[in-house]
């Protein structure tokens, strides 16, 4: 579902139409749920920061006066449950981690005396297809692995492609910090995956 | 690879983050800049293709039914059994 019907659905609810509040708990329900999943890390977590969104939402349905801004707004909800969540949970988040450009960028190898940048084979993962089980996998396990101010804002703008001006409002921040902590997370994501491509390369012999 | 050009690469690389978000256009003019920088060309393609995994992602994990049910009509919503 696209925004153009995520609004459509939006105008539908505000209108009260009872068909409108499944088909929108079962699209966003299942957003905030794998969105939550990949911050918290725990799947009954997951499951009740979802639910509990949901309530909020149709409690506060009111308070969306533009349709076409469904998607930030549910997710600027659903990160406050998210956050209180984690804040009474044995996973409570840590002070933020900063990653330095050392730690996002290619490590340094030297072969025959030459000084290289260290960079796997990509040439298996495709461009544009469907991607197979085992990379959504590798992909999952990297995100979750990226400290959770940058795992945030990568959630946000390149798996939700919500914009930056909108992943700033969600998260309470300038939107120049989230440009620069994007640009570090998708090199931290970027280097993960690279880690496990010479993994897989290697394990497969 | 000598130290200089290394640090310009690694300095040149997180500039290219800003840029591959701008267009494809961009990318592909800075790809055909860059083609005699091997390791450039290389660390481009990678951060490209993240950045579509990210994009194309679809989770692996079902929804749970308790939330996809949870405005469904009272019939087809998912109860505990009872005993």
């Amino acid at each position: 579902m696209d925004r153009a019907e995520e609004a459509q659905l939006a105008t539908q609810l505000l209108a009260r139409e009872p068909a409108a509040f499944e088909a929108f708990a079962r699209h966003f329900g299942g957003k905030i749920f794998h969105y939550s999943w990949l911050m918290c890390g725990q799947r009954e977590d997951a499951e009740e920061v979802a639910q509990e969104t949901l309530m909020r939402v149709f409690e506060s349905l009111d308070q969306l006066r533009e349709p076409a801004l469904v998607r930030p707004w549910v997710f600027r909800i659903a990160k406050n449950v998210c956050l209180m969540k984690r804040r009474r949970s044995l996973f409570a988040p840590q002070p933020g981690q900063e990653l330095s450009l050392d730690h996002v960028m290619p490590a340094k190898v030297e072969r025959n005396g030459e000084v290289r940048l260290e960079i796997a084979d990509w040439s298996q993962v495709p461009e544009q297809q469907a991607i197979s089980a085992e990379l959504r996998e590798m992909l999952e396990g990297a995100i979750r692995a990226l400290p959770p101010n940058y795992r945030s804002v990568v959630l946000l703008r390149d798996i939700e492609q919500l914009s930056t001006k909108e992943t700033a409002e969600i998260l309470d921040l300038a939107e120049d910090v989230v440009k620069q902590r994007l640009h570090r997370g998708r090199l931290a994501l970027r280097k993960a995956l690279d880690g496990q491509l010479k993994g897989l390369k290697h394990g497969r012999g | 690879m000598g130290a200089d050009k290394e640090e310009l690469c690694r300095q040149l690389f997180e500039r290219l983050v800003t840029t591959l978000e701008a267009d494809a256009a961009s990318s592909a003019e800075l790809r055909e800049y860059l083609r005699d920088c091997e390791p450039c060309v290389e660390f481009i393609d990678s951060l490209e293709k993240t950045l579509a995994l990210c994009r194309g992602y679809e989770a692996s994990a079902a929804i749970p039914e308790s939330i996809a049910s949870l405005w469904a009509p009272p019939s087809r919503r998912s109860e505990p059994e009872s005993l």
